[in-house]
């Protein structure tokens, strides 16, 4: 596969988890996601964006917060 | 510098971030090309540092959420042994059999492959220092962490 594309996928990954699991409510989920994504950095993007899996969990967190009121 | 000085000394700052030339600001200019204007900019990586540090703020916030919930340290801590055992695992691999699983998932980073140095899951072989976390937490929790905690260690250690 073209590294590019594997590039986009890991990106389309790290994004679509955290946001899946905030909506399904699966915090403890994410919460392990966080915790393995802090030494697995294999979802750490570096393709449009350079942010850890961890840092779009905070994004879709501050998100979600900040949509829900 | 005399804008940056106009800046200081007229500016109101909105928000301060990591890096001396990472802010977003608001200014009155009294010298150069907008003279006598009132000026809204972001200088080099204001808006990277800042999303940064937002994203940042809201993990740290979302984990202090979590753990006022019973358990879920444990869980947290579960989660770090085995990503840091994954990661162990994957650098013994490399040793072994010189195949490069990050670089076969990720493609990126072939700049390490020849320096005979393992990097597991991470991007570079010093990140494999995040082992000592997962060597940390197994000794901490041993036993409520999983059942092969002593494996789990070794793991981490030869590593």
């Amino acid at each position: 596969m073209d590294d590019n594309l594997k590039q986009i996928a890991i990106l389309f990954t790290a994004f679509a988890v955290p946001i899946l699991l905030l909506l399904f409510k699966q915090q403890r989920i994410l919460l392990a996601w966080v915790g393995v994504t802090l030494l697995v950095h294999i979802f750490d993007t570096s393709i449009y964006t350079n942010l850890a899996a961890g840092r779009l969990v905070g994004l879709a967190f501050f998100c979600q917060v900040r949509f829900s009121r | 510098m005399a804008q940056d000085y106009a800046c200081k000394s007229l500016g109101l700052f909105l928000f301060l971030s990591d890096n001396s030339s990472g802010y977003i600001r608001l200014y009155y200019s009294l010298v150069g090309p907008n003279y006598g204007q009132t000026v809204f900019d972001a200088p080099g990586k204001s808006i990277v540092y800042s999303v940064r540090l937002i994203s940042d703020f809201s993990l740290a916030l979302f984990v202090a959420d979590q753990l006022r919930i019973p358990d879920s340290l444990k869980y947290l801590l579960r989660a770090m042994a085995w990503g840091a055992s994954a990661t162990a695992i994957a650098g013994i691999f490399y040793l072994v059999s010189k195949f490069d699983i990050y670089h076969f998932i990720t493609g990126l980073g072939e700049q390490v492959l020849n320096n005979d140095r393992t990097r597991g899951l991470s991007i570079e072989p010093r990140a494999m220092g995040l082992g000592a976390y997962g060597v940390m937490v197994l000794l901490l929790g041993r036993r409520s962490i999983s059942k092969y905690w002593i494996l789990l260690l070794f793991i981490n250690l030869f590593d």
